[in-house]
């Protein structure tokens, strides 16, 4: 372009512009000025603004009408298989992925050291995760990994591969003590150490290193180890209440009340110990104890063993307690009272408790 | 409480616990991982596409996340309210702003004020509380001056710096290496003359050897030869005992002596200081002799250099101190002051072994002194200099470097772009072309990112070599590099790859349309003729013209011809014929003669004799066969009597 052109463009180009400023100034001006004198006289014609349009009567509560954002909007009335299938170009394998380049005697704890979210880029396996409604949606398989949402929401152990383990086991092994000789098998453990102390320790990314929860101290003993005698034992469990668990025999401690841990458990165990002598002493009150007091039913010192003795002595015609005592049918029928008591009314607690019911008081059935 | 029970029969022998520090375990952990070639570094990990692959853009991408931090830092200072809530356990300093002192504060000074300062950095407020202290006769410890003199001299009578982000620091560190680096380069003095330091220690009632020895440190740090010597003479003269790391600081100085000063001379300044330390009775230390040696290398072509490398060398033996990798970098910049000395006296040989001893030792390479990172570039760039013989001591270098976790000697930009470099060149001027394109594939472009340099020589290996399987991509590397602007550049690239591109032969199919494809884009996006748009404002970036020759273009029709891209070859001879007068010189017989049989196989025959015309024009040896080619195919009886014609011509 020469240069005498050049001018000439920039001047029109100036000129066009000036020129256009000007008129939509003026026509902008000029349309306010005439909306604002037909306005004036009548407002009435102004564009009202459009209602919204809803396909069934708003529900009211209390004179107000009910807001809902999905009453306007049209129902499909067509069935699931006429509707439009909205299709999504398949993803193609990801041409700049690292997995295209990935030797594969690699070494995978060096791709993937330490636990982090899935990154598509890094895993070389057709992984597929999500839900997909039926056969019609993505061929009915679940989606690749390629924008997965749901391969990053679950965690992975991509960090803990076997090899993994192996690798950070053999660096931290010279850390680690023998194991004692004598501790072979776990009853050995439990023998010698009865004591189960848990606590957690809590690590996260954060402005600060401590956690309320790392107080928390958990001890458990069993209490068959404590070498206490049925009266001191039964002691101890009530005054443990659900602390005990009897499926298992354990006696579980919970302290949480001071700040750090070393003083949760030193009151854990002074809450064992306490325990402990508590229920070895033997109080006055003590011998009172009536059936209703008692953690178990126990036949021997029940009202039943008396009724009983009555019908034996008529029945069999035998006054003495022991010998009666001691007869099958009167044992079996206080096995089979004591279960109904003790471990509740089953159908062959029942069942056994009427076969040893009849089988004392000589009826046979037919 | 194990007492209880009453089995407990044997005694158990329980072990005591190994002791261990508090990171001991993360240590050893973090020993089990090795780098990963494929991995970009962690804080570039992104999507895929997103990945920051060439030099530009990490380098982008790591700066404006330090700004980022800055301007995190920035809002942090300027609405400190805001961030007063502390949950940090334990405290962290440098999360929270900064403390401003209130002119309140200020108002009535103590020692407790001045210390206060001091831990907050703020040395120049700090002497200033200092003299009002002094004005309203207020005691201050002689301990707090001496606190204050040492701060003040090491920062230099400033306020001590901030912290630059460690991504910044790796490019700033870098560039200052750079500039260091360069022949010739003589450090400033930037010692602040008549400073608060200076003045502090005018303060001073009795001036004791360490408040000498700060001050002389202060100095030699920011280069100040001539006052630190009057003040390090004033100390002999009244008989007070410097310390060791004065008197190296001393010795790290003489080079900085005015060029009047030989080098014999030095060399004398430096056995005096040396005796001093014997007189003293003190041991030079490892920081000793390397100060000795970086002086000796400054020398750069001198005649006592070599003995008295070997003299120190010796001592440092006798004395029981293990070098380090600097002691080491620098004898190696001794022994091989430029090109063409020291190639044959096999000292590198020497010394990457030791090195390699040093790396199989139960502590493996340690860090001891400032300047040990530059070992690895300064033994690679000589090695680099020297020999094919040097290429297995490369390669064993190299292993050094990778084996535990070596490589963090690298500590910055400038270090890592020159080693890699230089271990490329290495392998590319002396290796087998696959050991290079294997290194070349596991270096780049994550462990080290591609320069401009090394594609370059890559681009000439290549195209000597013919690996004909690596030009795809190799031209998949020039592409990321996303520097479209640098037209000389790409035209040489583009001159060299099509060149190989037009030599090859073989009946690869995926090879030759790869080829084709390549091509057309280079043609297309690195046009000799851009369509230019004209628009009004000049500011627009018009496309850039890249050089094309006539060589070039041949090759071009050559490949895309080969390919079975008929079109596109012809398309462009189209925009040929309209642009000659932009290329230099005349296309070859060859891709005329495809081109033109390509057209009459494609029963294009008035394009064909378009091809002709030029063909005539040039008056190329291949006419006949052309025409007679030509004949043979169906023409019209206009285009009879003009190949008629033309034969005559010939035969005239």
């Amino acid at each position: 372009m020469s240069l005498v052109s050049k001018f000439s463009r920039a001047q029109s180009s100036i000129f066009t512009i000036n020129t256009c400023v000007v008129n939509t100034f003026f026509s902008s001006h000029l349309n306010t000025k005439f909306y604002s004198t037909e306005s004036a006289e009548n407002a009435d014609e102004r564009p009202a603004k459009k209602e919204r349009v809803f396909f069934r009567e708003q529900d009211e509560v209390d004179g107000f009408k009910v807001f809902d954002v999905y009453m306007n909007k049209k129902k499909d009335e067509r069935s699931f298989d006429q509707r439009v299938k909205r299709t999504y170009p398949r993803v193609q394998r990801d041409r700049f992925a690292r997995y295209n380049r990935m030797p594969i005697d690699q070494d995978w704890t060096n791709v993937w050291p330490t636990a982090s979210p899935f990154k598509q880029t890094a895993v070389p396996l057709p992984v597929r995760q999500g839900f997909v409604k039926n056969m019609i949606e993505n061929d009915g398989l679940p989606p690749e990994k390629y924008a997965n949402v749901e391969l990053i929401k679950i965690p992975n152990f991509l960090h803990l591969t076997p090899p993994h383990i192996k690798k950070q086991c053999g660096a931290i092994k010279k850390f680690c003590t023998p194991w004692p000789k004598e501790l072979k098998t776990d009853e050995d453990c439990e023998k010698n150490f009865p004591i189960e102390i848990t606590t957690s320790t809590y690590i996260y990314d954060g402005p600060s290193v401590r956690d309320d929860r790392a107080r928390v101290v958990k001890l458990q003993i069993k209490l068959s180890s404590l070498n206490l005698d049925k009266r001191s034992n039964d002691k101890l469990i009530k005054l443990a209440e659900d602390r005990y668990d009897p499926a298992t025999d354990t006696l579980t401690l919970i302290t949480d009340r001071c700040p750090y841990r070393r003083q949760n458990e030193d009151y854990a165990n002074y809450l064992l110990t306490t325990l402990y002598y508590e229920s070895k002493q033997c109080e006055d009150w003590e011998s009172e104890i009536t059936e209703d007091d008692m953690r178990t039913f126990e036949w021997e010192k029940s009202k039943s063993k008396e009724n009983i003795l009555n019908t034996i002595r008529n029945i069999e015609k035998i006054e003495d307690e022991t010998q009666a005592v001691n007869l099958k049918q009167v044992k079996t029928y206080q096995n089979n009272l004591s279960k109904i008591f003790n471990e509740g009314e089953t159908d062959t607690n029942i069942l056994q408790y009427k076969q040893s019911v009849l089988n004392l008081l000589k009826i046979k059935t037919a | 409480m194990s007492n209880l029970s009453s089995s407990v029969k044997k005694a158990i022998s329980i072990p005591y616990r190994i002791k261990r520090s508090p990171t001991d375990l993360l240590k050893a952990l973090s020993n089990t991982v090795k780098l990963d070639p494929n991995t970009p570094h962690y804080s570039l990990i992104d999507d895929s596409l997103l990945t920051s692959i060439n030099p530009n853009d990490v380098r982008r991408s790591y700066l404006s996340k330090a700004s980022g931090i800055k301007a995190a830092k920035f809002m942090i200072e300027k609405y400190p309210e805001a961030f007063m809530k502390d949950d940090c356990v334990p405290h962290v300093k440098s999360f929270f702003p900064k403390y401003e002192f209130s002119e309140e504060e200020l108002k009535y000074p103590t020692e407790n004020l001045i210390y206060s300062l001091m831990s907050w950095g703020k040395l120049s407020l700090a002497y200033d509380s200092y003299l009002k202290c002094k004005d309203q006769n207020i005691e201050v410890s002689e301990e707090c001056k001496h606190v204050l003199l040492d701060l003040l001299s090491i920062n230099n009578s400033n306020d001590s710096k901030e912290k630059v982000p460690i991504m910044e620091e790796w490019y700033l560190k870098g560039q200052t290496r750079d500039m260091e680096s360069k022949p010739r380069y003589i450090p400033a003095n930037t010692w602040v003359k008549g400073g608060k330091a200076e003045q502090m220690f005018n303060e001073l009632k009795s001036k004791s050897a360490a408040s000498y020895c700060s001050l002389i440190k202060g100095m030699t740090k920011y280069n100040d030869a001539e006052n630190a010597t009057t003040l390090y003479n004033e100390m002999k003269h009244y008989n007070l005992t410097p310390d060791l790391n004065t008197i190296n600081s001393m010795i790290k100085i003489i080079s900085l002596s005015p060029p009047e000063v030989t080098n014999d001379k030095k060399i004398e300044i430096m056995l005096q200081r040396l005796n001093e330390i014997k007189n003293y009775g003190m041991l030079p230390n490892l920081k000793t002799f390397n100060t000795c040696f970086e002086l000796i290398k400054s020398f750069n072509l001198f005649q006592r250099s070599v003995p008295l490398t070997l003299d120190l060398f010796k001592e440092m033996q006798n004395l029981k101190i293990e070098p380090s990798l600097s002691t080491y970098s620098h004898i190696v910049s001794i022994f091989y002051p430029n090109r063409d000395i020291g190639v044959r006296t096999g000292v590198l040989g020497q010394v990457i072994n030791e090195i390699e001893k040093m790396a199989q030792s139960e502590n493996g390479l340690v860090w001891k002194d400032v300047d040990d990172p530059l070992f690895f570039k300064i033994a690679m760039e000589k090695l680099s200099l020297g020999t094919p013989e040097n290429l297995p001591l490369a390669k064993k270098l190299n292993g050094i470097l990778f084996k535990e976790n070596n490589i963090k000697f690298l500590n910055d930009s400038y270090l890592i772009n020159k080693y890699f470099e230089f271990y490329l060149t290495t392998l590319i001027k002396f290796d087998l072309p696959e050991n290079v394109i294997d290194e070349w594939r596991f270096l780049t472009p994550y462990i080290y990112g591609r320069s401009i340099i090394i594609l370059d020589r890559m681009i000439d290996f290549v195209s000597k070599n013919k690996c004909f399987d690596f030009v795809p991509e190799l031209w998949s590397n020039c592409l990321e590099f996303k520097s479209k602007r640098l037209s000389d550049f790409w035209s040489d690239t583009i001159e060299s790859l099509l060149n190989i591109m037009g030599q090859y032969e073989e009946d690869n199919q995926e090879l030759i349309s790869k080829y084709s494809s390549i091509a057309e884009i280079m043609i297309k996006n690195y046009p000799y003729a851009p369509l230019r748009i004209e628009t009004d404002s000049e500011d627009d970036l018009q496309p850039l013209e890249y050089n094309w020759n006539s060589k070039m273009l041949s090759n071009l029709f050559i490949v895309l011809l080969r390919g079975n891209k008929l079109e596109a070859a012809w398309n462009e001879f189209e925009n040929y014929m309209k642009n000659q007068n932009k290329i230099a010189g005349e296309l070859s017989e060859k891709s005329i003669l495809n081109l033109c049989e390509a057209l009459i196989g494609a029963n294009r025959i008035d394009n064909a004799f378009e091809v002709l015309k030029l063909a005539v024009s040039l008056q190329l040896p291949i006419l006949k066969g052309l025409i007679s080619k030509l004949r043979e195919s169906n023409l019209s009886s206009e285009q009879h009597t003009l190949l008629k014609q033309l034969k005559n011509k010939l035969s005239l």
